[in-house]
């Protein structure tokens, strides 16, 4: 599962350099989030501009990454797609991350 | 009488199926002057289903048919998913209702929003169970 990371400001960055967060991807993509952010600081963005399709199955591993940072570390989405955010919107998952239109503004941000 | 259009393929149950349904169903609509962004819910409700087909249906297995029937009418799209897997436990849908997210973050679900998705976006959803055969119909709109 092709992911990469970067340091922005406070922030990790981890881009998803894949098209699809699947069912035929999720254990893997929730398996190299789990390593990717086991020293990370206080927020973490997910960008996610590259990603054009997720079903259930990545929704959920969305979220047991947000889970695997702990109680006391944030996880923030940018550049969802129209497909993507509607997933989120639906099962109103929307409701539960930080959601930036691109990683600019989501650096920006204060976490 | 409207035109109807109409076409029947098989998939593998292994981990690509989901992927090689929605190739096969996008094409069909495109062969027949539908354009994928006519139909936006299709990859995402293929993509259910047919995770549920191999995940409890299969428990996973590998190399077992899923039979599809695509038929297209002037705005929808009928889909019906057949396979001779596992009967639905208690021989009907679930309720797919929607996740209930007001709880301490680390408790939040990783899972069972698919229901509610398939629910939502289809008309028409029907399940039957046939000789050892799980047959799930449902009906995709076509937009402008």
């Amino acid at each position: 599962m092709n992911l990469s990371t970067n340091t922005i400001g406070d922030s990790q960055v981890i881009t998803v350099l894949e098209a699809r967060i699947d069912a035929s991807v999720a254990i893997q993509f929730k398996d190299t989030m789990r390593k990717l952010t086991e020293d990370a600081p206080n927020r973490v963005i997910l960008d996610l501009a590259q990603v054009e399709f997720i079903d259930s199955s990545g929704l959920g591993a969305i979220v047991a990454s947000m889970k695997q940072l702990g109680a006391d570390r944030k996880l923030d989405l940018s550049g969802l797609s129209v497909n993507v955010d509607k997933v989120f919107r639906l099962t109103r998952m929307d409701t539960i991350f930080g959601i930036f239109p691109d990683l600019e503004t989501a650096t920006k941000a204060s976490a | 009488m409207p035109q109807l259009k109409t076409m029947e393929f098989k998939v593998d149950s292994g981990p690509t199926a989901a992927r090689t349904c929605i190739e096969t169903a996008t094409e069909f609509l495109a062969r027949n002057g539908t354009e994928p962004n006519r139909c936006p819910s299709l990859e995402l409700v293929l993509a259910e289903v047919l995770n549920n087909v191999r995940e409890h249906a299969y428990a996973e297995q590998d190399s077992q048919d899923i039979a599809l029937e695509l038929e297209l009418t002037g705005d929808h799209l009928l889909v019906t998913c057949i396979d001779f897997g596992a009967e639905m436990p208690n021989g009907k849908l679930p309720d797919g209702k929607a996740p209930t997210l007001n709880m301490p973050r680390q408790d939040l679900p990783e899972g069972g929003f698919g229901w509610f998705l398939i629910r939502n976006l289809t008309t028409s959803l029907k399940y039957t169970r046939l000789e050892n055969c799980n047959h799930l119909a449902f009906s995709l709109p076509i937009g402008d």
